[in-house]
């Protein structure tokens, strides 16, 4: 159980490499961070990067940069805002989302971007269903 | 609260630089980082998805308009191949030029990467191959498919190359009509659109006709080799006051459903 969050990662990184252009992995670090608050997303952020790197022939390294600066943004405002609310989650999962197809050009934008808002309204919610101490403040 | 903040800085500044210095040693250098095993290991898992996509689209359709595609693509073939015969007979009996028989090698490779919108339905936006350096791929090769082509590895890795299809934006190749032999630029447009353009107005373009590449194969041995179909003309848009015509052409090959393509290693 512990391991889970990353085997869902792995997969959610070949997804991503091989089949979809929806930003899976940017999904999933927005919400690992959002609920854990831990630091240890850095270093999850950073190897899952260069997998995606490696998978999708970029150049190394430049999505590792791209997912620790939105993460290092997200703590960083994370007492000015709250994070954990369903609003911000989809208002970051938009803009996020946004900057990353611009970065990492794919057609069909104008579907993708309300694609991910509205995973990341269900995703939010079933996981606000798992009863855990970081989660009953929302 | 500043203790975590400064903590917070720390590590995100570590991971940064490193990933600074990653993209600093290997970022240009495509196909120099040591991803082999990477690669290798990921293979079989991107190449189940993809599998799995192209029989869920596959699913779908009628079996008879399945076979009446692959029965009007294989025709298609045939007919730019009596065509070519015929020009290299009609040459040989003039005796005012000589046509070479192009020979090439094909190496197969599996598609591992099919990225679209919805997996198996959308148009792909380029394809990922599980054949590298290692087997002697380089930029520049041609992708095909039951001898139509589909595009050209545009990035190479140790055991993974990036293709580059035909309606990519970017891509853009000397191409000519199989009946009339007009000559044009073939160039993507996107969402699995290609426009033959720079026809001029007193060639013949007529819907329904094969569109097939001229030839620009380099010393190196890549570059699309003459006479491989590319698709066939939908519409022509021809008006007098321009300076040339064009066509939309589309591909016969549907990109969401295939699973195995060749590489041309050798086209001479």
């Amino acid at each position: 159980m512990k391991y889970l969050p990353f085997v869902v990662l792995f997969f959610l990184i070949i997804l991503e490499s091989s089949v979809t252009t929806l930003p899976l992995v940017l999904l999933f670090l927005i919400f690992y961070t959002v609920f854990t608050r831990s630091e240890s997303v850095f270093f999850i952020a950073f190897f899952a990067g260069l997998l995606l790197d490696i998978l999708m022939l970029r150049p190394l390294g430049v999505t590792s940069i791209f997912f620790l600066v939105i993460i290092f943004l997200i703590l960083l405002y994370e007492n000015k805002f709250e994070i954990g609310t369903m609003y911000f989650v989809m208002i970051a999962t938009f803009v996020m989302s946004f900057l990353y197809l611009i970065f990492f050009p794919v057609s069909q934008i104008y579907l993708i971007l309300p694609t991910c808002v509205i995973f990341s309204m269900i995703f939010f919610m079933m996981i606000k269903k798992i009863n855990t101490p970081k989660l009953k403040a929302y | 609260m500043r203790k975590r903040r400064s903590s917070l800085v720390i590590i995100f500044l570590i991971f940064f630089l490193l990933s600074v210095i990653f993209f600093a040693i290997f970022g240009s250098r495509s196909g120099k980082a040591p991803t082999g095993i990477i690669e290798v290991v990921t293979s079989p898992f991107q190449g189940f998805f993809v599998n799995m996509t192209g029989v869920m689209g596959g699913v779908s359709q009628n079996q008879e308009i399945v076979f009446l595609r692959e029965e009007n693509l294989r025709l298609r073939v045939k007919d730019s191949e009596i065509k070519k015969i015929q020009r290299e007979i009609s040459a040989l009996r003039d005796q005012f030029e000589t046509t070479k028989i192009p020979s090439v090698k094909l190496l197969p490779a599996q598609i591992i990467g099919r990225r679209g919108f919805v997996p198996g339905v959308s148009v792909p936006e380029a394809i990922i191959i599980n054949k590298g350096t290692i087997d002697n791929v380089k930029v520049g090769q041609v992708i095909i498919y039951k001898d139509v082509v589909l595009g050209q590895i545009s990035k190479v890795s140790t055991h993974q190359a990036s293709v580059r299809l035909l309606f990519d934006e970017s891509s853009s190749l000397t191409a000519m009509t199989s009946n009339s032999s007009a000559n044009g630029i073939l160039k993507g447009k996107g969402k699995g659109k290609m426009l033959l353009e720079n026809v001029v107005l007193s060639e013949k373009l007529e819907k329904e006709d094969s569109v097939v590449t001229k030839g620009d194969v380099v010393n190196s041995g890549t570059g699309f080799p003459p006479d491989l179909v590319i698709g066939k003309i939908t519409s022509v848009d021809k008006k007098q006051s321009a300076l040339f015509q064009t066509a939309e052409v589309k591909s016969q090959i549907d990109m969401a459903k295939i699973v195995e393509v060749f590489v041309i290693v050798e086209a001479l």
